[in-house]
Formats: structure tokens, sequence, C-alpha cells
């Protein structure tokens, strides 16, 4: 079964330099912030992008959105490259989801501003046209008619969020990107926003990018999970496939790392040493083998490719699957 | 360090140099001199011989680069007015000013940090908007209003100050109060605004949870962490002094360099006026410069921006 | 056991220019040596607010303990003297913070920091005189290489290692209780597993008393051994944590605990609290969950439930359980 690539990435590289003063010797130093990735997404699927900070998922993100351009790499929509001829089509049907609902709703618009502003810049609705579309995506949000004439400040974080998603869904878009859209809420928020966005994806057959710290969050939502270090991709695999049988050694200390609640959540404790580190001054070869328990000399000298140990199940490790090695096959 | 503070430096004498360029400018434009140097029914040929010895037949481009060469050769010109050199003139009367200005300008500063921290630890209360409103006052009254009204209140009605002169210490108080007034209520304003926005940090809290006095947590964190801001108001008022105290000069007659400069423009002696300005330029810039380096002393994190 | 903290119907109002919040109402608890209390809430509920009532850290223009006793071995706090809080503060009773980035002073180093808290209660000591001691206690914490690290600025270390300094700064003067507001909040996944680990550790080895305030399930089943629900300013159920994981009584903590997210489980459908958490004023006539519960009665909006149950057992504010039953 084929299926239709709605959105790929390919190589995807972001650098931004660092300014140099005259007198400082060497070569000039850059933030690889992206620092090779490739992706597809295709259509009607959620993918979760999972990192900690500094690992360039945000910029990743912008990237993708043409908010940014990039240092290497395109970005395919459709098969076909984004250029000036088809930006307005895809700023249409890709859309963006932001974290902090206090400062992504301009303070000055009223509701049911913000939520036809995207109907004025594609279309040339009259007001009842446009207010024909936006009472069912007020109805999917779950929010009365009588918040159309309120300002943001009314509201609270997670409606301000739900706001936020009907900004995006008048469109009729066919992706969103959406960049820790849970993580300023509230636990018993978040849950409803979560799922709204399950509720959307099953009516409306949105793609998601979802972008998150929370691994809980994201196995709730996504079908396949992608796990990002310092600007790569470390593991990507189907969503029941990587927490069955987990692979890299940064993704088991992710998982290891959650505090559990219940007995199902626990897993074999791995505590990583030292922190994440910056992306000035990567470490040589694989990113990771600073913090890895199972790091041995190739580790310093070669960055390891991305393989596909079987279904999809890609991995960038230069032991994963090998017989005899920590990471084999065990939870 | 020391790249930044060579460009600061260069910064600051080109600016020196641009100021003193355009003051130039601006006293020749405002007329000749020769027209009163010379008593009345002088004759159009005494005048021309006056403007050739003084240069001023010359075309101004060959005016500049003379003055120029002039002054970095060390050589600060001979006052049209007072038939002497420039440079000892001001010498004369720098003590003077001096006497006056850092007086001022100290009280300014330590009387302005107090009633600021004062007002902003009891913000809100009746001492804080008695200190503010005092403050607005303060800093829109015009300086020589404040002398004059200060003038009649203490020398006429109340006898107790002279209001002219340098003879005694009595006579420093009035002139410098009313110097000193501007400059403070600003660096009230900003003291409290500085430390208003530092007491709400949670390092505050932080240092508080350690055990530490308030009165300790307020002057070591909360002083310390606002002395950015208010540094800057404090280097800005230096201009503020300045100006203030030629107004001053003039109203009490303080013998000082100020009513030489104002006597000087008045009198379109252009090599006075021109030493002058230079001398308050380069002052100013030095002490922004000196600023400046203090916000590495002030704030490690600056410091980052100096390598 | 002997209570080292008890703590008597704390009440604590903000006032604001619209009304006034009973930011905490009534809230009572005990705490001995070497257990680790957590309270447990979401934004609003007061749990930071009654951490920094306990220690007289409110800001007195708009807020002020009404009612309530706080006794620090017998001695309330609420009525101590500014000087008598100033050592308490550090030495008995020690409070870390959410973002730890902001919680250090900027222009100090760690090392005047940490000695800071030392002099604070011991006037005569030198710096040069604690340095060996600040060293210890930054090995204590898991900092690499202290004694290049010691002279660096809170800006020159990662969020994992100024928490770890803040850890060090509450712990110099041995005190017997620390409250941790959020300690791993703002910090990565990883490296709030670290920090959690040495919290555990430490408090193991000192035998220290322990108040965790967190809105985070996971992290404070992984420290406490009993819990503290709070919503709206007062507590909704308490008990050890084994209880009330295993068998949340309370709707708004069943609601809680379905609505998270699991790694370990696979679920359609999230449950979420319907509502959000409303304002109140005083006084409170309802109980405060009613608008949003999935069980009310009539009784639940005329009256506010009081708290019921054994001390220093398993306790609940609901008029439908009764005898550990929904009724």
């Amino acid at each position: 079964m084929s299926r239709d690539i709605l959105l790929e990435a390919k190589n995807i590289k972001k650098y931004f330099p660092v300014k140099k003063k005259w007198f400082q010797g060497g070569p000039a130093r850059t933030v690889k912030a992206v620092d090779g990735i490739s992706l597809q997404i295709f259509r009607g699927e959620a993918l979760g992008l999972i990192g900690e900070s500094g690992c360039g998922k945000s910029t990743f993100s912008r990237v993708v959105m043409q908010l940014i351009p990039p240092t290497e790499g395109e970005v395919l929509y459709n098969g076909k490259p984004v250029t000036g001829k088809n930006i307005m089509e895809f700023r249409r049907r890709v859309q963006m989801v932001f974290q902090d609902p206090y400062s992504s709703l301009d303070p000055r618009m009223n509701v049911r501003d913000i939520i036809e502003e995207p109907l004025r810049v594609h279309t040339s609705m009259t007001a009842e046209e446009k207010l024909a579309v936006v009472k069912p995506v007020l109805e999917q949000i779950e929010l009365p008619e009588e918040t159309l004439e309120k300002y943001p400040h009314e509201f609270s974080g997670g409606q301000r969020q739900r706001i936020g998603i009907a900004r995006v869904l008048v469109t009729d878009p066919e992706l969103l990107v959406c960049d820790e859209p849970v993580s300023a809420l509230d636990v018993s928020i978040q849950a409803s926003i979560l799922n709204l966005f399950k509720k959307m994806q099953k009516e409306r057959g949105l793609s998601y990018l979802f972008i998150s710290h929370d691994l809980s969050v994201v196995k709730h939502l996504c079908d396949r999970i992608a796990v990002m270090y310092l600007g790569r991709i470390v593991e990507l695999a189907e969503k029941k496939e990587l927490f069955a049988n987990t692979l890299h050694p940064y993704t088991r200390a992710l998982m290891s790392a959650i505090p559990a609640i219940r007995d199902s959540e626990r897993r074999e404790k791995i505590r990583l040493q030292g922190e994440p580190p910056s992306p000035i001054d990567p470490p040589s070869g694989c990113a990771f083998h600073v913090r890895c328990p199972y790091a041995r000399a190739v580790c310093a000298e070669q960055v390891p490719p991305l393989r596909d140990m079987g279904g999809g199940h890609l991995v960038a490790c230069h032991f994963c699957g090998k017989e005899g090695t920590p990471c084999s096959n065990s939870r | 360090m020391l790249q930044f503070t060579v460009k600061r430096l260069l910064k600051g004498l080109f600016c020196v140099w641009f100021i003193w360029s355009l003051v130039f400018c601006m006293v020749r434009v405002t007329g000749d001199p020769t027209d009163w140097m010379l008593p009345d029914g002088a004759t159009e040929e005494e005048m021309m011989t006056l403007r050739t010895a003084l240069h001023l037949d010359e075309p101004m481009a060959k005016q500049y680069t003379d003055s120029l060469t002039d002054l970095l050769k060390g050589n600060s010109g001979e006052s049209y007015y007072y038939k002497r050199d420039v440079a000892e003139l001001y010498k004369e009367r720098m003590g003077a000013t001096l006497t006056l200005a850092i007086p001022a300008f100290t009280l300014a500063i330590l009387i302005g940090i107090f009633l600021g921290t004062v007002a902003a630890i009891r913000h809100d209360s009746l001492i804080d908007r008695i200190t503010m409103s005092g403050a607005i006052i303060g800093y829109t009254l015009p300086s020589f209003c404040l002398g004059i009204i200060l003038i009649y209140i203490f020398c006429l009605k109340l006898r107790l100050l002279p209001s002219s002169g340098m003879d005694s210490l009595r006579n420093l108080v009035l002139p410098m109060v009313t110097l000193a007034v501007s400059p403070l209520a600003t660096i009230a304003r900003f003291t409290r605004s500085a430390l208003l926005d530092v007491m709400n940090r949670e390092y505050i809290d932080g240092a508080r949870m350690k055990g530490v006095s308030e009165l300790a947590v307020t002057i070591r964190h909360g002083i310390r962490n606002s002395l950015i801001p208010v540094v800057t108001g404090i280097g800005m008022q230096l201009g503020t002094l300045i100006g203030g105290a030629v107004v001053v000069e003039t109203v009490f007659s303080w013998p000082g360099v100020g009513m030489l400069l104002v006597t000087a423009a008045k009198e379109r002696d252009f090599p006075t006026v021109q030493y002058g300005i230079l001398m308050v330029a380069f002052s100013v810039n030095l002490v922004n410069i000196l600023i400046d380096i203090s916000y590495g002393y002030l704030d490690p994190r600056i410091r980052e921006t100096f390598k | 056991m002997e209570n080292l903290l008890e703590v008597k119907h704390l009440t604590t109002y903000y006032y604001t220019r619209m009304r006034t919040v009973p930011a905490v109402d009534d809230v009572s608890f005990t705490l001995q040596k070497g257990r680790v209390l957590g309270i447990v809430g979401e934004s609003g509920c007061g749990k930071s607010t009654v951490a920094r009532s306990l220690v007289g850290l409110i800001d007195s223009s708009y807020t002020k303990i009404v009612r309530g006793e706080v006794l620090l071995r017998g001695k309330d706090l609420t009525k101590a003297t500014p000087a008598e809080l100033c050592e308490v503060r550090g030495k008995q009773i020690s409070m870390i913070f959410q973002d730890p980035f902001v919680s250090l002073s900027p222009v100090y180093t760690v090392g005047d920091q940490i000695f800071e808290v030392m002099k604070a209660h011991n006037k005569n000591l030198r710096y040069k005189d604690a340095v060996p001691a600040i060293l210890d206690l930054m090995r204590k914490v898991e900092i690499p290489s202290p004694e290049q690290r010691i002279n660096d600025y809170p800006y020159q270390m990662s969020g994992g290692m100024q928490q770890r300094i803040m850890i060090a700064i509450a712990l110099a003067c041995n005190p017997d209780i620390l409250i941790a507001d959020e300690p791993t909040t703002a910090l990565d996944v990883t490296v709030q597993a670290q920090v959690l680990d040495l919290l555990r550790d430490l408090q193991d080895e000192y035998q220290m008393s322990v108040i965790l305030i967190s809105h985070n399930l996971g992290v404070i089943a992984s420290l406490c051994d009993h819990i503290m629900i709070m919503y709206g300013g007062v507590v909704v159920e308490e008990g050890s944590t084994e209880e009330i994981f295993r068998n949340p009584l309370h709707p708004y903590t069943k609601g809680l605990l379905a609505s998270i997210p699991s790694i370990g489980e696979d679920k359609e459908e999230l449950y979420s609290i319907r509502g959000s958490v409303p304002v109140f004023g005083v006084p409170v006539t309802r109980c405060r969950f009613a608008d949003r519960c999935d069980y009310p009665q009539e009784c639940c909006f005329r009256q506010e439930p009081e708290l019921t149950g054994p001390d220093g057992g398993r306790k609940i504010r609901c008029f439908r359980v009764k005898e550990g039953k929904m009724v």
C-alpha cells in the first residue's frame, strides 16, 4: 500500500552563524540548530517530534512552515517545492498552532476578527459567508456563539488555545504544525485540547506535525514518533513499535525519565549524566556519545546514519540491533 | 574588553570633534564680532584691519582647519573679549565651578538614590506619593526660577544666606541646592522604578529565604541589581548638571566657568565659546565612557559582550 | 512520632480591588521528621501560597494570613517578628523555587550566594574559611569540578546546574524542613529525573522532612509518602500516596488521574474535567468543585463540605463520599 506523502522534508539543515570578533582565531562558529533531517508526513497521519530544549525542534518547525529558509535541503509539499507561486496555497493548507495561548492572539482584535482573519486573507467572502464558515468551527471547538464578540483577555488559557485552533481550522487545512500546544496548560485542560485534536483528526482527516517534549502527550495523539537530539533524528518508529521495542539509548533514557504513577509506566532505570549539550560546540561523531551509557570509540568518531531496523523503525546508532549489544531488543 | 574600550574611545573622540565643529559653524553664523569690539564711529578701514588680524576675512574652510590645527597643537587661542589666553581664563574659574558642581552632584546622587529607595520600598504609601510629586516639581521647575525663589525666601525675607558672591561657605548653600534639585529629582524617579522592578523578581524571595534581613536584601540584591538603569540615569543627568551650572552661576553671580561661557557667547567671543564647549563635550563623553565600562563590572552578563 | 511542623487552619486572603480571594482556606496538616508531604493541584489552587504563608514570604500589600497557626516545634511562625523569621529561614526551613535561573541573583557568583546563607546564620564567618564547606556542598549536589565552578555566575550554568546550586544553598545550614516549589517544572525531562533522584538521595541521607509542591502527579508519586490534593484554596483529599493512586475518592482526584495521558496505557479519549476553575470570593457557600463535578447533588450547591477523616489518615471533602465509598 503506497501512502500519499503530504509533506516531505529533505535533508534540512539550518545553521546560524555566531558573530566573530576580529581578533578571535579559528574558523567561524555556527549554531547547527538542525543538522540534516529528512522526514515524511503522510496524509491523515499525526507525526510526533520529541526532544528536549536545544534539540532544534522549534527551528525545524519554522523551516517546515517556510518562516525561515533552510541553509540546505528543501521542503516539498504534495511533491512540489514551495515557491512564490504556490506559497499562498501552502499557507492556506498548512497552519501552525503555537505554545503560548497568552501571546498568540492579538489582544486588540475580538474573537470574530481573529478567527475570520485567514478568510479575509485567502478568500473574498462576504461577511455572511464568513460567518457561515466560522459558526460550525466554533461548534467544533466547543465554544458558544457569544464568544465571537469578546476579546482574548476575557478567556482562560485553555479557551484561548481553542480560539487559536479555530483560527487555523477556517481555511480547511490539510496539515497542522503544532509547537508544544498544550505545554502551557493545566493538566485537566490539556486533556480536553488533546481530545479536540484527536476529534479533528478523525472528522477532518487532518495531518499533524506535533512537537513536544512530553512523550506521554505525543503517545496519546500520534501515529508515528520521531525523537530528536541536537539537530538530528535519532529514532523514528510507529507508536506501538517505539514503546514496545525502544532501541536508541536516548529514547530509552527519555522513557525512563518520566516519573511513573502506575505500574504499567515503570521502565528500566536509565539515568544520563550531564545536560543536553549546546548546539554551538556539538560533540564529534554521534552527538549523544558523551552521555550514552553504551558509548564506544567509534561513537566519538563517526556520525551514525539512520538505519531501517525493519518495518520502518529507523535508528541512528552504531550498535543497535546487533547481537549482544546492550540496546538490542529489550524494554 | 580591550577592543571594546578602544572602539568606545574612538566613538567618544569622534563625538567631541563633531560637537566642536558644529559649534564652530554655529557661532560664526550668529554674526561678526568686529561690529562691537571697536568703539562706535570706527571706520570701515579699522574694522577691516581688525578682521584681518583675527583671521575672520579668510574663507571658512581655512579658518576651520587653522583653528583645528591650533587646537591639536595645544594652542587654545586668545579671547576676543578678555584679550587673554583662553585656557588660562578657564583654569582660573574651574575651581569655582568644581566647588559648586561636585558637591551638588554628589548630593543629588546620594539623596536621589535614598529617596527613590524609600519610595520604592514603601510604594503606594503617603511618603511615596509625596516624594514622587516633589520629584516632578523638581525637574519641571526651571533652575533660574527656583534660584530666584530661594533668593527671595532666604536672602530677602529671612536674611539667612547671602545671594551672591563666593566669599564663604554660606554662599555655597543656595547655589548648590538649586543646582542639585533637578538631577536629584530624576535620579530619585529612576531609582524608584528600577528598584520596584527588581524587588518583584524571584531572586529577592530567594535571598529572603536564606534568612537575610530585609534591609540587607534590599541593599545587596535590590539596589545592586538596579544599579545599571540608575547609573545610566546618573550619566544622563551630567548634561543637565552642566547646563544647570551655567544658569545657576549667572543667577547667583558665582564666578565660575558657566558665567564665563555665557558672557563669551553674548560677546561673540568665538575662541572662548569653542574651548568651553570643547571641555564640556570632552568631560561628558569621558563620564559616559566610564559608565559604559562600569556596566561590565555591574552586570557580569554584559562582560560576555565585551569579549 | 513528634510533629516537627503543625499547621492549623491556615487561611490566607488576597485582597484585590474587585474581591477578596480565599487563596488558602482552612488548611491543616502535620509533618514529622523524615516524612515527605506532597501538595498537588493545578494553577490557582493555592499550593504555592500555602508554602509561602508558612515562612511569611507573602507580599503584605495585598496578602494577609487572616487565621491559623504554623507551629514549628511549638513556636507560631505567623506571629513571629521579622528577625525571628530570618532566624528560621535558611536554617530550620529552606525553600527551593521553580525556575532556578530567576531565583539566583545574576550579579553574584554561585560561591558568594552559597556563602550568603551560611553568613546569615553565622555572622563571623569569612568567605575564605567557608570555601571548603561550599565545595563540599557542591560535590554533594553532584556538580562536577566544583573548584572551577565556584566562581561562575548563574548565567554561565545550565538549568540543571542552577537548580543544584539552589539545593546546595537550601541545604547549607542543615535545615529540618525543605520546601520544594515545583523544583523540576522548568527543567528538561532527563535533567528532571536526575534532580529528583538527587532530592531523594539527599532526603534519605539527611532524613530531612520535605514539602513537595507540584502539579505533576508523577513527580509527586516518585518522592512523597503522603499527599494533599488542593482545589480552589482548600484540601479536597488527603492520604498516603499509595492509597490515593490506588483508590482516589474525590471526584476531582479521579478526574485528574483520568485526564493524564500515560505511556503505559492506550486510551482512545482522555477524561476531561468540564469547565474551568472559577474565581472565588469570600465567603464560599458551596462545594468549590460542584460546577465541574460529575456527581453533584443539591447539597453540594448549598453548603461547603467539611474535610472529614482521621488525623494523619485518609481525609476527604465531599458530601457524597462516606466511609471510603461514594454514596
